[in-house]
């Protein structure tokens, strides 16, 4: 009896396990949000009725401040190894087999190489191409993947995740084969 | 009219079911006086002639069918968006619509830049979904169907749950239901829209991605249209289902919507000026809402 309630302890649950990545994620999130905050500081804010000069400025300059500031950033400094298994998980579960039919229609809507035969090359900083579409992300699985504040969303690329900074158009960070194959 | 409010629910909806299928020549003038009007186009951002022509037309139209402003259900923009596409691709072809003061009113595409909410001619006031209320008894959700996150259902439900409005109208971009062979619909969305619609008494939906015209039979009560070929078209992309009410795909396509008391006037206008649907759809009451 004692045995079995040692490894009990010892085995942390399902939750706990999640729990763990989880955290690691928010906190990697956090991080990039402060250094994007004092990154774009210096650059002039962008009014909500702009112009498209007005936009295109802002937006090239908040993608130069963020990739200066983060010159050294590399695949995997926020989709660590332990938070791309986790979200692997949760994508796999969410999408696998013939329940997930709906889930990865769904996320095919918009996605650059499903779609268009749009090749995106994924690298971290890299700006994401003006002409390609932005795939559909499943409402289901938004529900259980960790909320992302405003500045940042997941999208897909073929079956690839990346983490999208949405004003300034770069890739983050992203995690390759995320969706499971059809 | 009046004696349309003493028929039961179930024959209400079949006579504004009936009430539809006019194809004919031309823009139709406004029913009624004092009524709201609007246009509403969708993936009409691609900057060729197509898109041009459709674009005078509509100007054409108002001069028969004067409204105050147009829904864009998404795909505003196709390709690149530097300062010269925004021209190439909207001001230029909608300008004597912009210069006359006619508000338009964007939802985002697969194809749009995020940056679009902050364009001032999108009147989106730098936010992916928001609400407005023209005047009237009418209140439009625009909603970004791309990234449909809990946030966003949260805020659904509260302004949905807040308006007191009889026609609460939502617009976005990917259809709820569709008969198109290339996309279809898009069940996931639908999954976690349609009880909000239901629930809080929407009367109208309009998409887009489709690259054709559909009014949908009614659904649990609510309409739906889809209006994506204002720019783009997918020629026989329509595979009839039981579901089409109308269906058209051979040209590009606005609709022109006027909303007066209980009753919604449509007409759906191709670059030729051909009306190639119109009619008048009843506000569905809740209690009708188990009608398939």
């Amino acid at each position: 009896m004692l045995l079995l309630l040692t490894l009990a302890m010892a085995i942390p649950s399902a939750a706990g396990r999640e729990a763990e990545p989880a955290r690691e994620f928010e906190s990697r999130v956090k991080a990039y949000l402060e250094l994007r905050k004092q990154a774009v500081d210096q650059a002039p804010k962008l009014k909500d009725e702009a112009t498209p000069e007005e936009i295109a400025a802002h937006k090239q300059a908040e993608a130069a401040a963020i990739r200066a500031a983060r010159p050294q950033a590399r695949q995997g400094d926020l989709f660590t190894p332990a938070v791309s298994a986790y979200l692997k998980r949760i994508i796999r579960s969410e999408m696998s087999g013939k329940a997930g039919r709906p889930a990865r229609q769904s996320a095919r809507q918009g996605n650059p190489e499903a779609e268009s035969g749009m090749n995106v090359p994924l690298r971290v900083n890299a700006p994401y191409p003006g002409a390609a579409p932005l795939s559909s992300v499943p409402p289901t699985l938004l529900m259980r993947l960790p909320e992302l504040p405003r500045q940042l969303d997941f999208r897909f690329v073929g079956r690839d995740l990346i983490l999208h900074d949405v004003r300034a158009g770069l890739i983050v960070d992203f995690l390759p084969n995320a969706m499971p194959p059809e | 009219m009046r004696a349309l409010r003493l028929l039961p629910p179930a024959l209400l909806l079949c006579l504004g079911t009936a009430a539809a299928e006019q194809a004919g020549k031309g823009t139709l003038p406004p029913q009624a006086a004092d009524s709201l009007r609007f246009a509403v186009i969708g993936d009409s951002g691609t900057g060729d002639r197509a898109a041009y022509e459709l674009a005078a037309q509509l100007a054409k139209s108002r001069d028969i069918f004067p409204f105050d402003f147009a829904l864009m259900l998404g795909d505003n923009m196709y390709g690149r968006e530097r300062p010269r596409d925004f021209e190439k691709k909207f001001e230029r072809p909608y300008k004597p619509l912009i210069d006359a003061g006619v508000k338009f009113h964007a939802s985002l595409g697969n194809h749009d830049d995020p940056n679009q909410v902050s364009y001032k001619l999108f009147n989106m006031d730098g936010r992916r979904y928001y609400s407005f209320k023209p005047r009237g008894g009418a209140r439009f959700f625009a909603l970004d169907s791309n990234y449909m996150d809990p946030p966003q259902l949260e805020w659904l439900e509260k302004e949905l749950a807040a308006s007191g409005s009889d026609w609460k109208i939502c617009f976005f971009h990917h259809p709820l239901y569709s008969s198109g062979e290339r996309h279809g619909p898009s069940l996931q969305l639908r999954a976690v829209l349609e009880p909000l619609f239901v629930k809080h008494g929407v009367s109208l939906v309009l998409s887009g991605h489709e690259h054709f015209y559909e009014r949908i039979k009614p659904r649990r009560g609510i309409h739906y249209f889809i209006a994506g070929s204002s720019a783009k078209l997918r020629r026989n992309g329509i595979k009839r289902t039981e579901i089409t009410a109308r269906g058209y795909d051979q040209d590009r396509v606005f609709m022109l919507m006027e909303i007066a008391g209980e009753e919604l006037h449509f007409q759906a206008i191709t670059r030729t000026g051909e009306r190639i649907d119109s009619g008048t759809l009843k506000r569905i009451e809740r209690k009708d809402a188990a009608v398939p």
